[in-house]
């Protein structure tokens, strides 16, 4: 009994094992996690920036004070991270902090920080101040001498409140939606080499490569299947993520401040790049499904596609902006189609459109055209896998 | 019009797999091509069929080598392959519509070869099932149908009754037996069964490996 399980046992691991494109598969999480420390690594913001603050107005007490913690005091608004504009009610301070940022990323994240901590211990700052002067009898002040509010400029959109609540909000959008393209994208894939391996799978191949179609209709038609696919799998995406904006916002009590009150321009430019990222992650499907004889080497391969749609989506759920990513890194990225669907959901927040956008449609234009011929090759040539018996 | 087979020849990597294939097949016959499992049948007919390429060799029909029209060539032949499978959530309705589509000039065409499958086919209510329910018998049954449907000059069937019961291999035969007939084409069929060749053809030419 015991010899007969090992020798089943024996019989499928050594079928496995004897492929060598197994390998490949084993390779995966290796390479996952080589990218994930270095993608962690890149995601960093540049090396510390001293904060640019400029404050309206004259009072010694809060500029002695800001320059003991190391703050650039600027001579013009122009430029500055923050304007500090200030009332004096008979000793009682009014304060506003205008925090002015033009992306939602980990280097204004860190200004803000910044800027919340020192601004937080200003007001002990000032009573301690108050209180060592002495003849001051108004209890009341002295226990509550300032007032603190804040206004957040994000381009053209004013928010009066603290600029950490942007960043609190963006970063559940910015793991949500990349995470979903990422399953949508593997979705779409191997949705796509599905379409070409259930053919060899289920054998109608080579029916289909006998009829007078040429192959490019044949890669056509597949292409078209594939297309609707995509589309219409970005659609449900599209709309799970207006819902989830709409429901994310109502959570906070903050619709009509931020998402879903998008930029026309934003939406049509996400809904152009997600198609083609998905279109892009849809051929080279097709492709896998083309070089593959079954679909265990098909997993195989989409086990390795997954690779290039999953760097944007742990760069971008890292924090990481491409206005500041630097060396192989930021041309990995570049290269990537996913990357630009990713990066402009941002947008949605910042309302103005990621500087690469352009790029990116020609990126996955020119790379979504290359893999298709090569499709195109495949399937013209003689590499299409026919089935055959050994001999014997 | 003959087709005739000129030395075909082809290798995978190191197998031999055709090492000079020849014969000729009449209009109106069928012609039978036997031999043992791996002697080549499957490669030979393939090839024939265009759907791959040998190393070299000629396939004349009406003065022309298909070889090099395959586009020609695929509109002349109608091939059934080995053990073709079916689209499993199509019904087989849907599979000799598909086909008709593909090989009619216009909608009349298409009609006709649709009805024309319906009665090769012969499956009645089923045919409006999806083929993932089909017996093994009733998929060759539509395959047959399929193939023969489109009233192509040349007929080309792998093992055309492999894996079917003696019911629906005797129907079988007789329907490719009638349609060389009836429609004077020109069928290939291959098996490595003596006693259905002799059933089924009228001429048969004998693949023997070489071991060399
Ligand atoms: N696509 C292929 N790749 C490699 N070897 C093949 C391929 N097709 C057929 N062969 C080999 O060629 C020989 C002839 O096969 P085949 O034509 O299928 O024979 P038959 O149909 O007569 O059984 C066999 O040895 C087979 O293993
Ligand atoms: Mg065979």
């Amino acid at each position: 009994m015991k010899g007969k399980i090992r020798a089943l046992i024996k019989k499928d691991v050594l079928d496995v094992l004897r492929d060598p494109k197994v390998y490949l598969g084993f390779l995966l999480p290796l390479i996952i996690f080589a990218a994930f420390g270095a993608i962690s690594q890149a995601t960093a913001p540049p090396s510390y920036a001293p904060l640019r603050v400029y404050v309206e107005g004259k009072w010694g007490l809060l500029t002695s004070y800001l320059k003991s913690y190391g703050i650039n005091i600027t001579s013009v608004p122009q430029g500055a991270d923050a304007i500090i504009s200030f009332r004096n009610a008979s000793g009682f301070m009014e304060l506003n902090v205008t925090f002015l940022m033009k992306d939602v990323n980990q280097l204004y994240y860190a200004k803000a920080e910044e800027l919340n901590y020192i601004m937080d211990r200003l007001i002990p700052y000032y009573r301690d101040y108050l209180l060592n002067r002495s003849g001051l009898q108004n209890y009341m002040i002295i226990e509550n001498p300032a007032n603190l509010s804040f206004t957040t400029v994000l381009n053209s959109a004013v928010y009066p409140f603290n600029p950490l609540y942007i960043f609190e909000m963006s970063q559940v959008e910015e793991l949500v939606a990349p995470t979903i393209l990422f399953a949508l994208s593997i979705e779409v894939a191997e949705m796509s080499a599905t379409l070409i391996t259930v053919e060899q799978e289920e054998k109608t191949l080579e029916v289909l490569l006998s009829m007078p179609v040429r192959r490019w209709e044949i890669l056509t038609s597949k292409m078209i299947s594939a297309l609707i696919i995509s589309v219409l799998s970005s659609l449900f995406y599209i709309i799970g993520l207006f819902v989830f904006s709409t429901e994310y916002m109502a959570f906070f009590g903050l619709q009509g401040y931020l998402a879903p009150e998008f930029e026309t321009s934003v939406l049509i430019v996400f809904i152009l790049l997600l198609i083609m990222s998905t279109v892009f992650a849809s051929s080279l499907g097709l492709l896998v499904g083309l070089i593959s004889k079954d679909l265990r080497v098909a997993n195989i391969y989409l086990g390795i596609i997954t690779v290039p749609i999953l760097i944007p989506t742990l760069f971008f759920i890292a924090g990481g902006s491409l206005s500041y990513v630097s060396g192989p890194l930021k041309y990995v990225l570049l290269a990537l189609p996913p990357t630009y669907a990713i990066d402009v959901t941002r947008a949605f927040i910042t309302r103005v459109l990621p500087p690469y956008w352009g790029m990116g449609v020609l990126v996955s234009v020119i790379e979504t055209s290359i893999i298709i011929y090569a499709a195109m090759l495949t399937i013209s040539g003689k590499k299409v896998k026919l089935p055959h018996h050994k001999k014997g | 019009m003959p087709l005739m087979v000129r030395d075909l020849r082809k290798r995978f990597g190191k197998t031999e797999a055709l090492k000079g294939v020849s014969f000729e097949a009449f209009e109106g016959e069928v012609f039978g091509l036997l031999g043992p499992n791996g002697a080549g049948k499957t490669t030979t007919l393939r090839i024939i069929s265009s759907v791959l390429p040998p190393d070299s060799g000629e396939v004349i029909y009406g003065g022309e080598n298909l070889l090099l029209n395959t586009n020609r060539a695929r509109e002349l032949i109608s091939y059934l392959p080995e053990d073709a499978g079916t689209y499993r959530n199509l019904t087989g309705y849907e599979h000799l519509e598909l086909t008709a589509r593909i090989y009619a000039k216009d909608e009349r065409e298409m009609r006709e070869f649709i009805e024309d499958g319906i009665r090769l086919a012969d499956l009645g209510d089923r045919l409006f099932d999806k083929t993932k329910a089909y017996s093994k018998g009733m998929k060759r049954r539509l395959q047959i149908a399929r193939a023969l449907e489109v009233s192509p000059k040349i007929a080309v069937l792998d093992e055309p009754t492999s894996g079917v019961d003696v019911f629906h291999a005797i129907r079988i035969r007789e329907i490719i037996k009638d349609f060389a007939k009836r429609k004077g084409a020109v069928v290939i069929v291959s098996s490595h069964n003596m006693f259905e060749v002799e059933k089924m053809c009228d001429r048969i030419a004998i693949i023997l490996e070489r071991y060399s």
